[in-house]
């Protein structure tokens, strides 16, 4: 009884401090983390621009200027292939989609635009509750919210590509799912077989939003050029 | 023929046996890579001292950043969804259907310059703050319209047309009001911020010079 108290003692003695150090040491990983994404954060904060904050633990991303939130989006799923860079400021560097929207080019001297002046319909209104009402809807020649893709692709520089796509529940969407499962599984391997007897790194993110509203608002904010920050904790 | 079947189908099962290796690697290198990540993209060999004082640099760093949101009214602007919000902190002051730039192209017919028109997107602050203002209007309101650019500073100018109140944000961009309130939530303008009469008294009598304005 005593000798195994006497071991259970000698074996706290080595494995309690291994812990303890291990524990401090991943401590010290988040906190140095942290400090490096804090640091690149306050320079962008200083810019004038928008800048955005990729949350990958927390399934979260932040638009804001100057250290102001402007909107957020929740991520529903996420995922990963390569393995997630170290924290620095990535530009965006193009932005892709199956349909793209296109600018509408003004023909000068062409048919009028803007209608003539008339007073406020009620849907242009401010409801009673000060809340605004929904515009009215017709067609305009204007890049809308609604011109936005459901889906699109960012790459970012240092080789970082992220798709971004919204849950559907539509049959084509089923196909669409079954079609992105096998092009995650077998296709993203294969690509990143490609890059690496390339000796280029390949990182790729699956970004998965409940609506394709959001989708659509993502693709708005996101514009060519923004800058921001992917977070990524090892352990909590 | 049988002998040509047997040919395709042992070049299938090579091909096969091929993706599949190739698979494999490529999974135990993804989990290679990620391994070496955790177990070391972070961990830098920090002395005792520095490992110390990183839980103060990281609120101080945290502190400085939160020095930057505005304590006072701020107005916040969402382009895609044409709303415009008066806030004080986190709260809403007022809220607002307003109309931002289309992004419509303009060219000049003979090709020289060109024009987008959307709304600048970033942070800025209230430069000016008018009352019955006037717009002078720019050479492409002109080419827009198919008339001659004017040579008198007069001709340019068109009254009643930004509304009663206007808060200039810089290059010559406005928050203004508007004849044309049907369009409000609509992107329709050629860059400057359309808002509807009550509101924009509302908004103009509350901020000041200086005031932030974020647009995204």
């Amino acid at each position: 009884m005593i000798r195994r108290a006497i071991l259970g003692l000698l074996l706290a003695a080595v494995t309690i401090p291994g812990a303890a150090r291990a524990q401090d040491k991943s401590q010290t990983k988040l906190l140095t983390l942290r400090a490096r994404l804090l640091e690149e954060e306050l320079a962008l904060a200083k810019l004038p621009n928008a800048y955005f904050l990729l949350d990958l633990r927390e399934r979260r991303l932040v638009l804001k200027a100057g250290g102001t939130e402007l909107r957020h989006w929740e991520i529903g799923g996420v995922r990963a292939w390569g393995a997630p860079g170290e924290v620095k400021t990535l530009t965006l560097v193009a932005k892709s989609a199956l349909n793209p929207p296109q600018r509408v080019e003004i023909m000068p001297g062409g048919a009028e635009e803007t209608p003539a002046p008339v007073e406020a319909k009620e849907g242009a209104k401010k409801s009673a509750a000060g809340t605004p009402a929904s515009p009215p809807e017709f067609e305009l020649e204007a890049l809308e919210l609604k011109d936005m893709p459901k889906s699109f692709e960012m790459v970012f520089d240092g080789d970082l590509r992220v798709s971004v796509r919204a849950t559907g529940q539509s049959l084509g969407s089923i196909m669409g799912r079954i079609w992105s499962a096998v092009r995650w599984s077998i296709g993203r391997p294969l690509e990143a077989v490609y890059a690496r007897v390339r000796r280029r790194s390949f990182r790729v993110l699956e970004l998965t939003l409940t609506e394709y509203k959001d989708v659509q608002a993502l693709y708005w904010a996101l514009f060519d050029g923004v800058k921001g920050l992917i977070w990524y904790t090892p352990s909590k | 023929m049988g002998g040509f079947k047997e040919f395709l189908l042992g070049l299938l099962v090579v091909a096969a046996a091929l993706v599949l290796g190739l698979l494999t690697w490529a999974y135990l290198d993804q989990f290679r890579q990620v391994k070496a990540w955790s177990a070391g993209a972070a961990a830098q060999d920090l002395s005792d001292a520095e490992a110390k004082r990183l839980p103060a640099k990281v609120a101080g760093l945290a502190k400085r950043l939160e020095a930057l949101t505005p304590r006072g009214l701020y107005i916040l602007i969402d382009t895609a969804e044409n709303r415009l919000v008066l806030k004080k902190g986190g709260e809403v002051v007022r809220e607002a259907v307003v109309s931002c730039g289309s992004g419509g192209i303009l060219k000049e017919p003979n090709g020289k310059r060109s024009w987008v028109f959307d709304t600048p997107r970033g942070q800025f602050h209230v430069e000016s703050k008018l009352t019955n203002p006037y717009w002078v209007k720019p050479d492409w309101a002109f080419i827009e319209e198919g008339e001659p650019i004017p040579k008198v500073f007069e001709d340019r100018i068109a009254e009643g047309e930004l509304g009663e109140y206007a808060l200039g944000f810089g290059k010559g961009y406005f928050i203004h009001g508007t004849l044309y309130t049907r369009l409000l939530g609509r992107n329709v303008t050629h860059g400057c911020v359309r808002v509807g009469d009550d509101d924009l008294k509302s908004v103009f009598q509350s901020v000041g010079l200086g005031t932030r304005i974020l647009i995204y």
